[in-house]
């Protein structure tokens, strides 16, 4: 994907997220122990790394669906969750400007959690009509032509409970892009899937990635991440332990933690490299 | 027989009174439970104290007993028929909040983590995402608890406020003829129950959303 390249990852613009020292507890256990990242405009990074090592966590901290005890999340330039003042205190912001953060963050769940009261439709409209003030026609339209990308024009009268869970997903996906985000964040969003419903969810990812949508992607599916991310984040005991372009870090692993991590899918898989990916 | 034949007109009158009594409480009990579950779900904290020891008082006490303590005890001096109204509302609101309560509860996470990564805002997803499911969760509940809050009216007999098991005993100490007049009775209280039962599934099947 050389253009995406050219427009996000090489251009010399400052990060569209900011991510510096971010601690978390649950308790006494410490699943965020000190995490940077910077993510530039149109990158995708596939995030990495075995349940529990924090990184659906550190997804859920970037929209504030989760808080977070020490460190700093920016978005666009604007810290996420809390305002910080010139000694570094912090004071939760007001509801209503992380409200106004959420609505520029997409978020796609495991778990799809469409409305189930609402069809197809009023899923996809219900932000844009309720949050950015869209007429219901205007939504209406933008809500179509967003299902008819990721091929569900025609179930836009239809209720979630009789979709597929890829069909679902797929709903899901154009929800969140409703609202026009500047960065999309998938939380696992194929784990829950029939394998044979996984590749129609991921190359509706892909085709939003060729766009040029900046994407981070908690996820499991190596063989995706090899061919639509600019970058791949490890994750492990909390922390970003390696980083960089997809077939360095997995096919060249140094951290020991990697390469144990990666021996367990190559076992799953075969050799991932051989496999196409859909 | 022309026990009831003489007095079904009365009877019936007395049924109103019984249909009045039961709609104004089950209205009352509704709303009130609605608000108070509500609060107690959202978290507001004087609510929930007061939550937490009305359902308490009405768990343990017979809604007899609220009922002498209502129309006996208060200083202020309330017909029967008042004072039952009052009884019926106060012990059944607190059985509602508690249905309510448990309606919203039981909503998965997920769903208000969605509403919020759409950016609506606290009111925008209860109004928008929790209650209208909440509701298709309370309706059989709540069902029960107004059918049980029709029976309950009943009790209201014993302070004579006029209802109709009030005006069935008059007739049967009148006529020495209590099998058909509690007869009777019971025929009533039984449509009355029956039908607001029907309304409740026709509720339940309008709120339906899976098709």
């Amino acid at each position: 994907m050389p253009e995406r390249m050219a427009a996000g990852v090489n251009a010399p613009s400052s990060p569209l997220i900011t991510v510096r020292g971010l601690r978390k507890h649950f308790g006494e256990l410490e699943v965020l122990r000190g995490v940077d990242l910077d993510v530039h405009a149109g990158e995708v990074i596939a995030v990495i790394g075995a349940s529990g090592s924090g990184k659906t966590t550190f997804l859920r901290c970037i929209n504030f669906l989760e808080e977070y005890d020490e460190g700093s999340i920016s978005v666009g330039g604007e810290t996420v969750g809390y305002a910080f003042d010139e000694a570094g205190r912090r004071r939760r912001r007001p509801e209503r400007e992380n409200e106004r953060l959420r609505a520029r963050v997409g978020m796609v769940f495991q778990s799809f959690n469409l409305f189930p009261h609402l069809r197809v439709i009023d899923n996809v409209t219900l932000g844009p009509i309720n949050v950015l003030g869209e007429s219901q026609a205007a939504a209406e339209r933008r809500g179509k032509a967003l299902l008819e990308k990721v091929g569900l024009g025609a179930k836009v009268g239809a209720y979630p409970a009789t979709l597929s869970g890829g069909q679902q997903q797929r709903v899901a996906i154009a929800r969140a892009l409703a609202m026009n985000p500047t960065i999309m964040l998938f939380d696992e969003v194929t784990s829950a899937l029939d394998p044979e419903l996984v590749g129609e969810v991921l190359q509706a990812m892909r085709d939003l990635a060729d766009e040029g949508m900046t994407m981070l992607v908690v996820t499991h599916e190596l063989l995706f991440a090899r061919e639509v991310a600019d970058r791949v984040i490890f994750f492990a005991d909390g922390a970003i332990v390696e980083q960089g372009p997809p077939k360095e870090v997995l096919d060249r692993p140094k951290d020991e933690r990697l390469q144990r991590f990666m021996r367990r899918f190559t076992l799953l898989l075969g050799r991932p490299a051989d496999l196409p990916l859909s | 027989m022309h026990v009831i034949a003489d007095n079904w007109p009365y009877l019936l009158r007395a049924a109103v009174n019984t249909l009045w009594m039961a709609a104004v409480s089950i209205a009352v009990s509704t709303v009130a439970g609605m608000l108070f579950g509500i609060g107690c779900a959202v978290g507001v904290r004087v609510v929930r104290v007061v939550n937490a020891v009305a359902v308490w008082i009405v768990r343990g006490v017979p809604l007899l007993v609220v009922l002498f303590v209502v129309y006996y005890s208060l200083p202020a001096d309330l017909s029967p028929y008042v004072a039952a109204i009052v009884a019926l509302s106060f012990y059944f609101t607190f059985f509602v909040s508690e249905v309510v309560r448990g309606a919203i509860q039981a909503i998965p996470r997920g769903q208000v983590e969605a509403a919020k990564s759409v950016g609506l805002s606290f009111w925008q997803r209860m109004r928008l995402v929790i209650l209208p499911q909440a509701v298709r969760a309370a309706v059989p509940p709540l069902m029960n608890l107004w059918v049980i809050l029709v029976k309950g009216t009943a009790y209201a007999s014993v302070i004579s406020a006029w209802e109709l098991t009030t005006a069935s005993t008059e007739v049967a100490q009148r006529t020495v003829a209590p099998f058909p007049v509690y007869g009777f009775a019971m025929l009533v209280y039984f449509f009355i129950c029956f039908a607001l039962t029907r309304i409740g599934r026709a509720a339940e099947a309008r709120l339906r959303y899976q098709h």
